[in-house]
């Protein structure tokens, strides 16, 4: 294994030089209206619902 | 996201950004599908400024935080992603102690983008506690690390 496989190594290197990396956009997440949550658990099981509908759309589609 | 940052700027919204974008925003490239804001729990104003910023991407008010913690965290769709405020949360501390250690970072397109400040961002991160989160602490303890070893006088 290389040392660049470990995740500690990475994140020793991101460290040590930190740069901003350009964001993908997110091209197919279901469309829904807003929602207000009360709990972070609320909003993390949702969220694992929106995940589970994109992912059984063949999953997320990245684009710059 | 540039836009909205920028309209936050210009209508003096009070925000701090948390979550992954700030950890990407601290360096560690990462993905995360939405934007989350950190904003005083019951500042009205403040409130009604974010709504004039975004204007109809927000297709219902902003409330303020219940007494019982209701509306803690409010989810929107926007043409410029998902954006999520937090009105408060685990790890966080009141807005206006964080607002004083707010670090400001920039986009990959140079704007300027005000952050919650490492030490409680590292605390954020323990206190989520997903997966997730705790690799994003250890990344940010290095760079904790690593400002302390700046800061330190040199001994050669």
């Amino acid at each position: 294994m290389k040392r660049t496989d470990e995740i500690n190594a990475k994140l020793d290197f991101w460290a040590a030089k930190p740069q901003v990396a350009p964001l993908p956009r997110l091209a197919n997440l279901p469309r829904f209206g807003h929602r207000k949550f009360d709990s972070y658990r609320e909003m993390n099981a949702w969220k694992q619902t929106l995940l589970a509908e994109l992912a059984s759309h063949g999953g997320a589609q990245w684009t710059k | 996201m540039d836009e909205v940052i920028r309209r936050f700027a210009t209508h003096r919204v009070r925000y701090l950004v948390i979550g992954g974008q700030a950890v990407r925003l601290a360096g560690l490239p990462r993905f995360s599908m939405d934007w989350d804001f950190f904003i005083p729990p019951r500042d009205a104003a403040n409130l009604r400024r974010i709504e004039a910023a975004l204007g109809d991407e927000l297709d219902c008010p902003l409330d303020a935080l219940g007494p019982h913690g209701e509306n803690a965290i409010q989810t929107y769709q926007t043409q410029w992603g998902v954006i999520q405020f937090h009105l408060g949360g685990p790890g966080l501390p009141a807005f206006e102690i964080a607002e004083q250690h707010a670090q400001t970072y920039a986009t990959e397109n140079g704007t300027p983008v005000l952050c919650l400040g490492l030490a409680d961002l590292l605390m954020s991160k323990v206190r989520a506690g997903r997966p997730q989160d705790l690799q994003d602490a250890e990344f940010l303890k290095r760079l904790q690390l690593r400002a302390a070893q700046d800061r330190q006088p040199d001994k050669t």
